[in-house]
């Protein structure tokens, strides 16, 4: 029994051996390393992937479909109009059948990228809150805005504070362009479009001279708006692109 | 008692004997694969590279689709749709490989997982990630509805309300994997494609303010011309187009409201046959900018007047770029870059191997720098579309100079061994300044000869149609690198030209 049981110890020692060391292990492992290099998926996606510049999913403003899903949304009760996102029962994909293998499972670049390109699509849609994702700076400086605005006693004051809100307006505006910051840029721009209102509503009730003084400013600020909002319609969701032609729309009204 | 110990030792000798006797198989059969392996679940044990060849072309490598679904509804996609192709060299050696590298321990737990029938490996290729990505997003916009808020019956009796409904989203990550993970053995039943329910909940209490508005807005039709020719939004045009948004209060950005809105997809829709009659007698690009202020402008405001959209005068067609050899035409984007949808069409000019002109906004290119420095790099031409998108003709003499020149200098920046040669005014705008001052800066005033109207976000079917119909040698193409329906038919616009016989190049 004891030469049996030390001859079969042998035999796997000898058999195992051999199979862990197996003669072309080093021309496999070449291969394999020269394949993974110049093959897949992996190769197209670096030349695809946004630049440090423009990656949109770096940028604060721009968070992915997920998180806008689960983003909560704190009430307010002092709002008008409470809005509420819940995702009920995402449909569960556990089936390894549906899992990718392998190589594929490395297209997180293409990932990234097509959810940049939905959530973009889906702005519209409003999945989340959209005041939650508001640069805090602008709040503030929106909230600053309407106490000076609300202490302003007659047209005229009214009306002039509106002219320098709106050209400073039109800085932020730019620079929401240059960050990709649409959220803020939409919310800026809806924002100048509410300026214009108030500001031919102020003007209406200004004495005639000073009313042609004002109107000449508005002229001024909608031209400024023409310039940056036309090419701006070209380069974002199109959310933004509608908020964007309203303002430029009212402006088109006022210089018609 | 033992009998039973020795049919136990007996059990246990033959396992180690069968056991050795596939290790030595796996060693000393080095250019086969492992006994038991097997690949997307059938059985490829002990094969040589020829054998695997062949099993992979009959069995995996058919022209089988994908087919997904959702709510009964079918999306198939075709292997060539994303230009799925298997990596035979990658896949081999991979399978071959299997349980020969590594420690020891490894191969001996590979050897034995494969024997028993749990190693399943998965075949190795590539898919077109412009493709995949045009793909998914397709499929994502036919699928996902966004959450409706409530509102008035637009459509009915203004005073009735509809309530809220919630939305469907597909979760792309997912489907881009289920895509990726089963394009190459698609199973018989379709997958379903994950979804979310996405649900808002509303207190809507300022929906009487909505009816209000829209009561008032949609009274008096509104009514524009260009080209001579009038075109009326009526009362039943525009409460067709009516819908409800949310959007962040802008006197208290912690607060959403509802507002009234136009469908601007809708409105598109509507806008196209009069822009083909526009353009069928001005031979320029009808100016849709300028035509959705004038219409957004009078909505929004409640005013009504008969608007006039200026548009290009028409001049005789130039075409550059003519050749004599084979066919050719040319694919132009006009009013890049954008960081949305140019990248995706650069992309796919990349995997098509095709070079266009891309007339490019000169304040979109300074905003944008990496995108018009990518699209240089991918050996596409860029050339002059005025710094803000502005119609010449309006502007002074010196406001036109400064569009087009500043715009030739901030691209020739980009440029190192070319400077910018053309010159394309938005919506076709000429006038004899835009003529003396393109001469004068060395630019060649340049249009196109097949509109496709993109901008009305046409379906692929029409917009490919638009592109690929009656072309004839030397015909320029005008297409636009900031709408998803451009993405989504240019690879079908570029496989169809090709298909014609013509050849794809930029305009120099």
């Amino acid at each position: 029994m004891g030469y049996v049981i030390t001859i079969i110890i042998a035999i796997e020692v000898i058999t195992g051996a051999l199979s862990a060391f197996p003669p072309k292990v080093r021309y496999y492992r070449e291969v394999n390393n020269k394949t993974n290099n110049v093959l897949g998926v992996e190769s197209d996606q670096t030349d695809a992937t946004p630049t440090p510049e423009e990656q949109p999913t770096q940028t604060p403003d721009n968070p992915t479909p997920d998180n806008q899903d689960n983003n909560p949304v704190t009430p307010d009760t002092s709002q008008t109009i409470t809005s509420e996102t819940t995702v009920e029962t995402p449909l569960d994909q556990q089936n390894s059948a549906l899992q990718p293998q392998g190589q594929y499972s490395s297209s997180e670049g293409l990932n990234s990228n097509v959810q940049f390109l939905d959530s973009m699509a889906f702005s519209a849609s409003s999945t989340s809150n959209p005041a939650e994702t508001l640069d805090p700076k602008t709040v503030e400086a929106t909230m600053h805005e309407d106490q000076q605005l609300a202490a302003a006693k007659s047209p005229e004051d009214q009306a002039n504070l509106l002219v320098q809100f709106e050209t400073k307006n039109l800085q932020t505006i730019n620079s929401n362009f240059s960050t990709n910051q649409f959220d803020d840029l939409q919310f800026n721009t809806e924002r100048l479009s509410r300026q214009i209102d108030k500001t031919i509503e102020a003007i209406q009730d200004l004495p005639v001279d000073k009313s042609k003084l004002f109107r000449d400013k508005m002229s001024e600020v909608c031209k400024s708006a023409e310039y940056m909002l036309r090419p701006g319609e070209l380069v974002v969701p199109e959310a933004v692109e509608q908020t964007m032609l309203i303002t430029r729309g009212k402006c088109f009204n006022f210089q018609q | 008692m033992k009998g039973y110990k020795i049919v136990l030792f007996g059990i246990l000798i033959f396992l180690f004997l069968l056991e050795d006797s596939v290790l030595l198989y796996n060693r000393f059969q080095a250019n086969r694969t492992i006994l038991g392996l097997k690949i997307n679940n059938l059985g490829v044990s002990g094969m040589t590279k020829d054998q695997l060849t062949q099993f992979i072309k009959n069995k995996l490598d058919a022209n089988l689709s994908l087919k997904l679904s959702y709510k009964g509804h079918i999306h198939t996609i075709y292997k060539e749709d994303i230009n799925a192709v298997i990596d035979y060299q990658k896949t081999l050696d991979q399978f071959v490989n299997e349980g020969k590298e590594g420690n020891f321990i490894s191969n001996i737990v590979s050897q034995n997982k494969a024997f028993f029938g749990f190693d399943n490996l998965s075949i190795k290729g590539r898919v077109s990630k412009p493709l995949l990505t045009v793909k998914v997003l397709d499929i994502a916009d036919q699928v996902n509805q966004p959450p409706q808020p409530p509102s008035p019956n637009f459509s009915g009796d203004f005073s009735q309300t509809i309530p809220s409904k919630s939305g469907v989203k597909v979760n792309i990550t997912k489907l881009t994997q289920i895509i990726i993970g089963n394009i190459f053995t698609p199973p018989q039943n379709p997958i379903e494609i994950p979804t979310q329910t996405v649900v808002k909940h509303y207190n809507a209490n300022n929906l009487d303010l909505i009816r209000k508005q829209a009561e008032e807005y949609i009274t008096e039709p509104i009514s524009i011309s260009s080209g001579g020719i009038p075109f009326t939004l009526t009362h039943q045009d525009l409460k067709s187009l009516l819908i409800v948004n949310e959007q962040i209060d802008s006197t208290n950005p912690k607060k959403s409201i509802l507002a009234l809105a136009l469908d601007h997809k809708k409105l598109a829709q509507k806008l196209d046959s009069f822009a083909k009659k526009v353009e069928s007698l001005t031979a320029s690009e009808f100016n849709h900018h300028d035509t959705f202020a004038a219409i957004y402008g009078q909505f929004y405001t409640d005013t009504r007047r008969v608007v006039d959209i200026p548009i290009g005068t028409k001049r005789a067609q130039q075409v550059l770029g003519a050749s004599t050899g084979p066919k050719a035409v040319y694919l132009t984007f006009d009013d890049g870059p954008n960081i949305v949808y140019h990248p995706i069409l650069l992309d796919i000019l990349k995997e098509k191997g095709v070079k266009a002109t891309f007339y490019l906004v000169g304040s979109n290119s300074k905003l944008y720098k990496s995108t018009t420095e990518r699209t240089i790099k991918d050996g596409h031409e860029i050339a002059d579309h005025s710094l803000t998108h502005a119609f010449l003709p309006k502007l002074l003499p010196n406001q036109i100079y400064d569009e087009m020149k500043s715009t030739k200098d901030i691209l020739n920046s980009f440029l190192t061994d070319k400077k910018i040669t053309l010159f394309r005014p938005p919506y076709g705008g000429i006038n004899n300044y835009v003529y003396e001052y393109a001469r004068s800066l060395g630019l060649a005033v340049n249009y196109w000869t097949v509109d496709t109207r993109d901008w009305t976000e046409p379906s692929t079917d029409v917009l490919v149609q638009r592109a690929t119909s009656n072309i004839k040698n030397n015909d320029i193409i005008l297409l636009h690198s900031n709408h998803f329906a451009t993405v989504k038919a240019l690879p079908l616009i570029i496989d169809k030209l090709r298909a014609q016989g013509f050849e794809l190049k930029t305009q120099q």
